[in-house]
């Protein structure tokens, strides 16, 4: 090696050296130093294994001693999912960290876990820490006590308001969480605000309004929404566009047609939405005025569904006018919307536009005729059965086959399923599958195993499928570890499912896979498995909730009354935030003997005093026997508690049964109080947009 | 039954109200446009009294929502208590409905009119 070699070499060495100077420094330091939080007590840190065994401690100790969290640190406190995972036995131990505990992180980490909890007897401390001296105490405070509204927090939260030193964010946040207590004064405060608060606060005043909105009567309600609406702010028009869709009072289409020329697109298109949903024809010549000034597609079709609402005469000639429009987009976007409102009275305008020199034109023409469910649809359609244009001609294929309501699935297995493309044979594959069409079984078992297909598009298939090879496969699938499998091979109850699913949870309980473990518990309750009793039974006292109350179901399934209890007592232990998980496991009970066993209990706790258990034992009754619960719901969507109406509201959305979205439409048609008639409308719009969300 | 306040005043109000409702009308109710009485509610019906069946094609009134629309202008008679769908759901046409009613407080023939009055074409198939 030449020396100006060894040269360099040291230069570089000693640059490197120089450059990592500081980080070693700071890597001895951080090892030298103890953290002052590990040795509260002792003066000298605590080993990883010691902080552990302490936060068991603590953790152990909760139940019990509800000063435990007293003068525990940050390092001590234990997990979040660990304090949850205790449920409401950890109320009275966070209640006095709230108000004991000195460190102001620690106060504002309880108070949120309180709030999870949702649990009224931390109401005292949440009330008390709105006093703290720190401010995200008493944020954490309002946001808890935003989940478990109640009369007595209206005093503590004004004087949230009432403060001078207050922070601008915590007073936003007093007044929605205000709006949410059904209170009179409450409401007055909110009200107030709305109009005499700075423009920030107007906003959260607004939306606390619409949280009491059961309590307004329609003319206040409807000025309120007419101020929100004329506001210069924008962040306030839109939440009263919103509103304005679910009021639907012919008194805001003046304001609402002012905001079709609003600076902020998202407003105007919330605005014309707004109008569809109200109907009146009063806006449609300012619609129709919009027509020639709209550049997106967005906001074209949704003038198109108002004006189809409000006047279809001035819809079609206004369509007439966009189908010869000079941008190919709109003429496109027309075809489009001619297709989606589904009326026979598009078929000429759609022919002609299959004329169109553009590609994109006729293509979404072709689309479009495949949804008007018109037998004359399909004739114009045939001369593109066999066109070069591969796009078109499968859109063309698969619009016949739609408008002859599936009867033309040979038309889609010849010209498609027997296509060389991979792609093209799998979509045609599943379209058939639709229709239960048996030549397609290997195609959609195979693209289960291989994740090739959606598992929502082939399910119902598979279920119904009679081939043997279909059951097998599911399982060995799911034995790989396609958890989402389990309820289709619940339902096919292959051969050897039994004995497969106790060893899955004695498996996957050792491997500490909690989430497998879960499921497997589910499918040997599906199975109703006299011989997993032995594998279940010991679960029933294990340390984590979630594997208690899975076993607990699956056991009571079974018909173990013993798990009865256990699977009530976690109820009414559960934090608020884990009951619809719980409403969601309980439905699955389908044995008629568990059914009748749990009832009683059930019904009890319906009619009790804590709306968020009560709600949830109501919608496990809806999962259960809709037409005789559903009662129960309507009798929550009237209450006079906002929490109630949320509660019912956020449970009928979820429950996706197409009787329950029939005894919505019943329980609408019959509904004479305005406010509830209004979140009847806005459930059942809601489950028709998830419907309509691929 | 289920925790519904069977006994309350609203029960009894509203019960009474679909009672003399039901009386009055005749089966025939209030058109789709009529919106339904201050506080009035859907009230649970007893298992006890009799239900009836009826099934029919329907060809409804072509719109986006032509379902919806005809469910809750049927809705409004209150002896209608279940309407099912069969079929393609996205369709308006030769649509199978099944609709089951309370055979005391209405006959089939009302059921049937109405129907009639809602579609464009209504065609029964059983019974």
């Amino acid at each position: 090696m030449s020396r100006a070699n060894k040269k360099r070499r040291l230069l570089w060495a000693a640059l490197f050296g120089a450059s990592i100077l500081p980080t070693v420094s700071v890597v001895r330091t951080a090892m030298a130093e103890p953290e002052d939080d590990d040795a509260p007590q002792a003066g000298e840190a605590l080993s990883l294994t010691e902080l552990t065994k302490k936060k068991r401690a603590v953790l152990t100790a909760m139940p019990n001693d509800e000063t435990v969290l007293i003068n525990v640190t940050a390092k001590q406190m234990p997990a979040s999912p660990d304090i949850l995972n205790l449920g409401r036995k950890s109320t009275k131990s966070l209640a006095r960290c709230v108000s004991d505990n000195v460190d102001d992180h620690l106060r504002g980490l309880c108070a949120q876990m309180l709030g999870r909890l949702g649990d009224k007897a931390g109401l005292t401390a949440l009330q008390g820490a709105l006093e703290a001296w720190d401010a995200g105490v008493r944020r954490a405070a309002i946001d808890a006590l935003r989940r478990m509204p109640d009369p007595t927090s209206v005093g503590p939260l004004s004087k949230i308001l009432a403060r001078e030193d207050e922070e601008e964010s915590n007073r936003a946040a007093a007044l929605e969480v205000l709006g949410a207590m059904n209170d009179r004064k409450a409401l007055a405060l909110v009200r107030k605000a709305l109009r005499d608060e700075p423009t920030d606060l107007r906003v959260p005043a607004f939306k606390g309004l619409w949280k009491s909105r059961h309590m307004i009567s329609h003319a206040n309600l409807v000025s309120d929404v007419t101020y929100a609406l004329g506001s210069s702010d924008p962040s306030l028009v839109l939440p009263g566009t919103f509103a304005a869709s679910e009021l639907r009072s012919p008194e805001l289409v003046a304001p609402l047609i002012k905001l079709l020329s609003h600076p902020d697109t998202h407003v105007r298109n919330r605005a014309v939405y707004a109008l569809g949903k109200i109907g009146d024809r009063a806006a449609t010549r300012a619609l129709l005025a919009e027509v020639p000034r709209v550049r997106e597609s967005r906001m074209l079709n949704n003038i198109a569904f108002a004006l189809e609402r409000l006047d279809p005469q001035a819809f079609y000639a206004t369509a007439g006018t966009l189908a010869a429009h000079k941008q190919a987009q709109i003429r496109m976007n027309t075809a489009f919307v001619l297709g989606d409102v589904q009326r026979p009275e598009g078929l000429p305008l759609l022919r002609a536009a299959l004329e169109d020199k553009n590609d994109t034109v006729k293509l979404s023409a072709v689309r479009a005729l495949g949804k008007l469910h018109t037998p004359d649809a399909a004739s114009v359609l045939e001369r593109y059965i066999d066109d070069p244009n591969p796009t078109l001609k499968t859109a063309a294929i698969y619009s016949i086959y739609a408008v002859s309501g599936a009867a033309r699935k040979d038309l889609v297995y010849d010209k498609l399923y027997s296509s060389p493309d991979a792609a093209t044979k799998l979509e045609a594959a599943v379209a058939l599958g639709r229709v239960n069409d048996s030549r397609v079984t290997q195609d959609l078992v195979t693209c289960m195993e291989l994740r090739t297909c959606k598992l929502l598009d082939v399910d119902p298939f598979l279920r119904a499928s009679k081939s043997p090879d279909v059951p097998g496969r599911t399982l060995l699938a799911w034995t790989k570890g396609r958890s989402e499998l389990t309820d289709l091979v619940a339902a096919l109850r292959p051969e050897g499912v039994g004995p497969l699913g106790r060893s899955e949870v004695s498996a996957s309980l050792a491997h500490h896979d909690l989430p497998r473990t879960l499921v497997a518990i589910d499918l040997t309750g599906e199975m109703t498995d006299a011989q997993a009793v032995a594998v279940l039974q010991p679960l029933l006292t294990h340390e984590n909730t979630r594997l208690r109350l899975h076993a607990a179901v699956a056991l009571a399934r079974a018909g173990r009354t013993e798990a009865d209890a256990v699977l009530f007592r976690e109820m009414d232990n559960l934090p608020f935030e884990q009951l619809p998980s719980f409403v969601r496991l309980v439905s699955r009970v389908t044995e008629p003997a568990a059914r009748a066993r749990l009832t009683p209990e059930l019904s009890k706790r319906e009619t009790g005093s804590d709306a968020p258990v009560a709600v949830a034992a109501a919608a496990v009754h809806l999962a259960w026997t809709p037409e005789t619960a559903v009662f129960r719901m309507l009798a929550a969507l009237s209450s006079p508690s906002r929490q109630d109406r949320d509660l019912a509201e956020r449970y009928l959305v979820r429950n996706d049964t197409v009787i329950v979205t029939e005894l919505l439409r019943r329980a609408l048609a019959r509904e004479g109080t305005e406010s509830t008639r209004n979140q009847l409308r806005r459930i059942l719009d809601l489950r028709a947009d998830r419907n309509r969300t691929p | 039954m289920f925790g519904i306040p069977w006994k309350s005043r609203r029960y009894r109000a509203t019960a009474a109200a679909a009672l003399v409702s039901a009386m009055l009308s005749a089966g025939c109710g209030p058109g789709p446009e009529e919106a339904p009485a201050r506080d009035a509610h859907d009230v649970p019906v007893p298992a006890t009294e009799p239900r009836a069946e009826l099934t029919l094609t329907v060809n409804l009134v072509a719109r986006h929502d032509c379902e919806e629309v005809f469910d809750l202008a049927l809705y409004k008679e209150p002896a209608v208590e279940l309407i099912s769908w069969t079929g393609d759901a996205g369709s308006c046409e030769d649509r199978r409905v099944k609709v089951r009613y309370l055979s005391q407080r209405t006959s089939r023939e009302l059921i049937v009119s109405r129907i009639r009055q809602l579609t464009k074409k209504a065609e029964v198939v059983s019974p």
